[in-house]
């Protein structure tokens, strides 16, 4: 990449959306690493920990899904 | 009018909304290849999301609840958060693209592979170390083995093509306009995390 096309690429930067939408995905983050130390916890705190930690993953999954992989985007559309 | 409406003497004409003509030469209109691609990459992740709950539910079915006490949880919740900041820096890498900041798109793609480099190391730590404790022969070590491989061949083919995003983005493809390249193996990235968030329990925890 050229230093013209560098500094032509910095002028169209859309800092506002970009910001908003880096705080999202660190949130989000932050949220599975705290669901999965609970989830960690939990498993070596309670015996037969299955059902207990189901919600666990389906909300994990579920963050995934939505946040990072914008699968509402296929019945609607946030591209 | 689409083409299936159409009577047949028009046939031959292709739709108005779908060809431009210019300088002589028909032109398709490709604005729908973006959804069509995205249906396309989900169809895919279906697809392995069947694979993989084969190899879950053999799981279930050879050893119940049952795990080894010699299963190493804490590395195993390591490898979840190591592998949970890879996913959060792609998706901060294909965010990068999408508005425009190329430079916050090559450090975030480098550091996505490293840290996809660093689970692989963990999972190779943890393979050395089961199996001396539950060895594939055994009705845990079998599902426990599959399950590991089957996850590290995906990443390591997200590495791939992770790598090929990368010198396509330094070579200077991609933009704001244009980044279906890189959203496609950034979606396919967090289907391995995905796919490891209900691994880790499984193996681990449940």
């Amino acid at each position: 990449m050229t230093a013209d096309q560098q500094t032509a690429d910095q002028q169209t930067i859309d800092h506002e959306n970009l910001k908003k939408a880096t705080r999202k995905g660190i949130l989000a983050a932050v949220l599975i690493a705290i669901l999965s130390v609970i989830e960690y916890f939990i498993a070596v705190e309670v015996a037969n920990p299955l059902w207990l930690l189901m919600p666990f993953v389906i909300a994990k999954g579920w963050i995934i899904l939505d946040t990072f992989m914008h699968v509402r985007a296929l019945w609607g559309d946030d591209h | 009018m689409t083409t299936l409406d159409a009577p047949p003497e028009e046939l031959d004409t292709p739709p108005e909304e779908a060809v431009t003509e210019s300088h002589g030469e028909y032109h398709m209109d490709m604005s729908f290849q973006p959804k069509a691609n995205r249906i396309g990459l989900w169809l895919f992740i279906v697809s392995e999301t069947f694979l993989f709950g084969a190899f879950l539910s053999a799981r279930w079915f050879s050893t119940g609840t049952l795990k080894p006490e010699e299963l190493n949880q804490a590395l195993a919740l390591v490898l979840t958060i190591v592998l949970l900041v890879s996913s959060v820096s792609a998706y901060l890498a294909e965010t990068s693209i999408k508005y425009n900041h190329r430079r916050n798109f090559v450090l975030f793609t480098v550091f996505t592979i490293v840290m996809g480099l660093v689970f692989l190391g963990g999972v190779t730590i943890e393979i050395k170390e089961a199996i001396h404790a539950y060895p594939p022969e055994t009705p845990y070590g079998s599902s426990y083995f599959m399950l590991i491989g089957l996850h590290a061949f995906h990443v390591v083919t997200g590495l791939v093509a992770l790598t090929m995003v990368l010198v396509l983005g330094l070579k200077g493809h991609y933009g704001s306009k244009e980044y279906w390249g890189v959203e496609g193996v950034v979606k396919y990235w967090h289907f391995v995390d995905l796919a490891w968030v209900i691994i880790y329990p499984t193996l681990y925890l449940f």
